[in-house]
């Protein structure tokens, strides 16, 4: 008994003792400042540093609760600028993360009461959920003395932002319109010009194309089969909106000219681009993984060489395709990569592959905790200036590794940092150290106006150089539109959002089966089947909700 | 069981035989993952994206090592790791065999009502949200007590280590209660030593459980000061997961560049899992043979 | 008695039984950051909801298929891999083989959704070997069809959690009181009559009392395990209760819809539990009360 109890008492005085040890750390000191600046804060006339900031007295600390992450990647990368900030500006900024899922953490936040002055990248439904528990403070007020720069840059978008009584609560993050492509269909660009790059315009042709170089390469160096096209599950989110576009549907629906919303299974369109699936797949051609695949084992297979074109975000080709085989084949050469185009069903007129949201998809708030919520106004009606994007997202200047550099008010690029985007050598770790994006909380992506043409993320400034880039872009251009008004969420807790879930659900079980039926008629049955059910479950209700809001958005916004 | 000392028949030789044989197979179906995870590890981390890997590594490469061992958060997540392990299993197992011997005792009037106040919490729980405040406002967020105060007793387990130690014949305590021993006593004294395969049974599974645990760590102790060696490997499966939510095309595209290769998430699964898998052998020698009670009962 | 279970007691009130005071918001319409009573009542509306959902009906028939799987094979492997282990002679190799056959309980499921994908995918190690012996002509879709679901989930938990269901039938096995040995060979037992007419007989309260809380706990179906290993295609196949009241609650911001749910599985959890042991204590005069 006494052994026994002698390890219990052990036990529990040894974690005591180390309990209290741990107390004693102390976060580590910020390292000295620049001396010659914290001495002229003496003079009583505020001092203004060169971006133009005037300088508070107090040190304005802003800690921001921005979702999901890896706190501790988080805390490294965020080290070098938050420092700088506070060294130049006086401000603290702290971002914030767990490794929770971000809609859990917010529900346990705003039960607990324990949360940051500022959260940020939140949907406007999430945002519109603390406004209504009355957590989110007004901000139009402080907008209105200190954030002239917040309304010129926002510009028409502004009078958006406020909720029905007119109060103001949210600003976005991510907003305006960059001119750079999203999505497209791919295709591998050496074997391609080594059939002698036949021209193509529409999804069959592509197909045609495609299927003329899988016979070309049938198996890949390790003898495995290969296919066409192959896709990430879930197919109908991350593909078919895609396609839909190419058929001349904006973001999966069909909007008509009045701003009636039509979902595409219930258009021809539908019908049309689920046909061009189903033959890809009667010919054996379509990866029968391509609704399993999760994005790590569809890479591995995009990665061997054994799919010919993609349709998806343009990265993926890149993250999935030369990014690997520059590092793992020492023969690689430039060409081997695939490249990005752009598709548009016959007798279509314009194809809308990419959808932008210039007002902004995610929204920042300032919550009952911020103590001096006219300070953090202040700030980011400075950060949301160009200058203050140009050090967001590209991070500090003037340091050993900078990418840019800021002297006598005008800015430049550091040589080495461009042509290493250009040449496509650029060390993205060095990126993330820099702390490029990772304090961002009002800024946009879009051109920056100062210059027309530089933007938040810094490797899509040299686009015109770079000659991938550049090919992707001219291959694209055309087929990016503004989708500001067709960007909707279902609020939180409103009845639809199940009725959208449930759908969800049985679309891409539904549409997996139709795409592979066996024979014509029977996918055209799957499909009429799969019609049916959906606008059983409520699909038509979710149409009407859209259209609604669309055509609100018409009147009011613009 | 042991050899009972009279010569094998042939019939129990060839069960033997082929007993033998099949626990080989299944051993290797057992240790396959170990052996992929293994070769996963060893490779180079841009490579492994490429597939295909199953026994061997295909471009061998330590990196994912001399990375994992560079950081030395590593080694206080090893350290909070074990002092939960030790903390929380020796509490746990000590108060829930308690428990578990007082929900036995035949005279004692509670021993039903006990019971059923422990099965109900198997099956009804407050929820997230409820559990959360508690933690909170018992004052448990941020501090090493959340790791074992709220896993002290375990309906689960005390039915268990109460249905073994149901079938000890009833002479063994009565004989200490006549010798004036306390109950607190004869628990100590008499229940643990004849109940040890239980104990060690109940060791195993709770360390494992305190060990394996991520929910909680990162949940309560969010401001990371006591870091487990498990939340590590979580970080960093769950930032595959929180790719999901990116809507943004730029944005996904740096994330998903940044993300941790799969060759470090297997090496972090090897460093993670090896130093837990070897908790067991320690505790088998208590399952390996007998008890004799007739020594106890002497 | 009374004072060493007093602790007990509190200790019980405090960590589990006052977090229940979040069963009610079952009844109520609870958004999150409102304080908790001053939500809406809705009486029985959330249970009206599931029990006309348009998946209730697949959602319980999976649950209890799967779980019904899981009672007649995740059940009886333990016992009959603790029975041959014992049997096994050379110490060292039985020691050996225990700690393997634990070892997949420490991996977690998304590696092993990923080695599921590698074996049994329509290229994985399975389909080559099926096509290269000429038992079928095109590769079988295990993952990708509904069909398989049931049979893949189980054995998958089969193989990850039986070693480690062993272990409590050896500590039950190593308990067995020597002298039953001995009093076994008086009788002249065989090796099969040892197991049959004494290990058996004295591990059988751990088997029953096991069997109980598995027929308790037959609305818990897994959940990791369906989001990692399921796939829209066999959706029909793998929602079961609790992945259906994450979607449908948590993740919609719904708790009061997911509190309905667990509640419901709590009564009825608690019931079959009750309803097990009375038969049980009739028919075999065991009871876990």
């Amino acid at each position: 008994m006494k052994k026994s109890l002698m390890l219990l008492v052990t036990v529990v005085f040894s974690f005591t003792a180390l309990a209290g040890c741990g107390g004693g750390s102390k976060p580590e000191q910020e390292a000295g400042g620049d001396k010659t600046q914290s001495d002229s804060s003496q003079i009583s006339e505020k001092k203004v540093n060169e971006f133009g900031w005037e300088m508070p007295d107090k040190t304005i600390e802003i800690n921001f609760y921005s979702g999901q992450d890896n706190p501790d990647k988080v805390n490294k990368y965020q080290a070098e600028l938050q420092k700088y900030i506070l060294e130049k500006f006086n401000v603290k900024l702290h971002n914030i993360v767990y490794d929770v899922d971000q809609k859990e953490k917010l529900n346990l936040m705003l039960a607990s009461g324990d949360y940051p002055e500022v959260i940020t990248g939140l949907n406007e439904s999430q945002a519109q959920q603390w406004v209504n528990q009355g957590k989110a403070v007004e901000i139009g007020q402080y907008v209105d003395q200190s954030g002239a720069n917040i309304k010129s840059q926002l510009e028409t978008w502004y009078k958006s932002y406020p909720s029905q009584d007119g109060k103001l609560y949210m600003l976005p993050k991510y907003w305006g319109l960059l001119p750079i492509p999203d999505n497209s269909a791919h295709i591998r660009n050496d074997w391609y010009v080594a059939m002698g790059s036949p021209s193509f315009e529409t999804p069959e042709q592509y197909y045609d194309i495609l299927k003329q170089m899988q016979a070309a390469h049938p198996k890949n160096a390790k003898g495995e089969k290969t296919y066409a096209l192959s896709g990430i599950a879930p197919v109908t989110t991350n593909m078919v909106p895609t396609l839909a576009g190419m058929w001349g549907l904006q973001n999966g629906y069909k909007v008509s000219p009045e701003g009636d919303m039509t979902h595409w299974v219930n258009t021809e369109e539908g019908l049309e681009l689920t046909k061009f699936m189903n033959q890809i797949y009667r010919d054996g051609l379509l990866d029968p993984d391509t609704f399993v695949n999760k994005f790590d084992e569809w890479k591995a297979k995009f990665s061997s060489e054994r799919i010919m074109g993609h349709i998806g975000p343009w990265w993926q080709s890149w993250n999935a395709g030369h990014e690997v085989w520059q590092k793992t084949n020492k023969d690689w050469k430039e060409d081997q990569r695939y490249v990005q185009v752009a598709l548009k069903a016959a007798g279509v007129e314009k194809s809308y592959l990419s959808p932008k949201n210039a007002r902004g998809g995610t929204f920042t708030i300032i919550t009952d905790k911020a103590k001096h919520p006219e300070d953090i106004v202040k700030w980011m009606n400075f950060s949301i200036t160009d200058m203050g994007t140009r050090l967001m997202g590209w991070g500090a200047p003037n340091q050993p590794d900078s990418v840019w550099k800021f002297e006598n008010g005008k800015w430049s690029w550091v040589e080495e940092a461009k042509q290493a985007i250009i040449n496509a050598t650029w060390n993205y770790d060095k990126s993330d150290t820099l702390g490029q994006t990772y304090l961002m909380l009002v800024e946009g992506q879009g051109t920056m106006k100062d210059d027309g043409k530089s933007t938040l993320w810094f490797d899509q400034n040299f686009n015109n150089e770079a000659k991938w880039k550049k090919v992707m872009n001219d291959n694209l251009k055309d087929t990016i539109y503004d989708n500001s008004l067709g960007s909707i969420t279902i609020p939180a807790n409103d009845p639809l959002l199940i009725t959208q879930q449930q759908i969800d659900d049985q679309l891409e079980t539904l549409w997996a089966k139709t795409v592979m039926s066996k024979t014509e008629d029977e996918m055209t049955n799957n499909f009429n089947v799969l019609k049916d059910k959906l606008n059983r479950a409520g699909l038509h209700d979710i149409e009407k909700y859209r259209s609604d809001v669309y055509k609100d958005r018409m009147k009011n916004w613009k | 069981m042991e050899t009972t000392g009279i010569k094998p028949s042939i019939g129990s030789r060839i069960f033997d035989a082929i007993n033998i044989v099949f626990m080989i197979v299944f051993m290797f179906v057992m240790l396959y993952p170990f052996i992929n995870l293994l070769a996963i590890s060893l490779n180079d981390g841009v490579d492994a994206a490429r597939g295909g890997i199953y026994f061997f590594p295909r471009v061998f490469s330590l990196d994912s090592y001399t990375f994992l061992l560079k950081n030395d958060r590593l080694f206080s997540g090893l350290w909070v790791s074990i002092l939960r392990v030790v903390v929380g299993t020796v509490t746990c197992v000590f108060m829930t065999g308690l428990l578990a011997y007082v929900v036995t005792i035949r005279n004692f009037s509670g021993r039903k009502f006990l019971r059923i106040l422990f099965l109900i919490t198997m099956y009804f729980g407050g929820g997230l949200i409820p559990t959360y405040l508690l933690m909170v406002q018992l004052g448990l967020t941020n501090t090493f007590n959340v790791y074992w105060i709220p896993g002290l007793l375990n309906a689960y387990y005390m039915l268990l280590m109460a249905s073994y130690m149901q079938g000890l014949p009833d002479s063994l305590f009565e004989s200490a209660r006549i010798d004036g021993a306390s109950e607190l006593r004869i628990y100590v004294s008499v229940v643990i030593p004849i109940s040890m395969p239980v104990f060690a049974a109940i060791a195993v599974f709770s360390s494992v459980g305190h060990w394996n645990s991520w929910f909680d760590v990162i949940l309560y102790n969010s401001n990371g000061k006591w870091d487990t060696l498990q939340t590590y490997l979580r970080k960093l499966l769950l930032e595959v997961e929180a790719l999901q939510q990116i809507q943004d095309a730029q944005a996904a595209y740096s994330k998903y560049r940044n993300i941790s290769s799969n060759t470090l998430r297997a090496a972090v699964t090897m460093v993670v899992t090896l130093p837990i898998a070897c908790v067991y052998p320690f505790m088998q020698k208590y399952f390996v043979g007998g008890i004799t009670l007739g020594a106890v009962k002497g | 008695m009374w004072l060493i279970s007093i602790p007990m007691i509190l200790w019980v009130l405090v960590f589990c039984y006052i977090p229940m005071y979040g069963i009610i918001i079952a009844f109520m319409n609870y958004i999150p950051g409102k304080p908790m009573f001053s939500s809406d009542w809705v009486g029985f509306l959330h249970f009206k909801t599931f029990f006309h959902s348009p998946d209730f009906w697949h959602v319980i028939r999976n649950t209890l298929a799967i779980s019904g799987l899981g009672i007649v094979f995740g059940f009886t492997a333990p016992i009959i891999l603790a029975l041959l282990l014992n049997e096994l002679r050379g110490r060292i190799f039985k020691r050996f083989v225990q700690t393997v056959s634990y070892l997949p309980h420490f991996i977690s499921w998304v590696v092993v959704a990923s080695i599921l994908f590698a074996t049994l995918g329509n290229e994985g190690f399975m389909n080559d070997i099926l096509l290269r012996l000429g038992f079928i002509d095109k590769p079988i879709s295990f993952l990708g069809e509904g069909k398989y679901f049931w049979g893949v989930l189980t054995t998958t938990n089969v193989w990850k959690d039986v070693g480690w269901a062993t272990i409590i039938y050896l500590s039950a096995i190593a308990g067995v009181d020597s002298e039953l040995y001995d009093a076994g060979k008086v009788d002249g037992l065989g090796r099969f009559g040892m197991v049959w007419h004494i290990i058996l007989p004295s591990i059988r309260p751990t088997i029953v009392l096991l069997f109980i809380l598995g027929i308790g706990g037959i609305l818990n179906a897994g959940f990791e395990q369906q989001l990692l290993i399921g796939n829209s295609q066999t959706r029909e196949y793998y929602e079961v209760i609790d992945t259906y009241a994450y979607k449908y609650g948590i993740q919609l911001g719904n708790y009061s819809y997911g509190a309905a749910i667990g509640f419901l599985k709590g009564i009825i959890s608690l019931l079959l539990v009750l309803a097990a042991n009375r038969i049980s204590k009739k028919a075999l005069d065991t009871s876990i009360l």
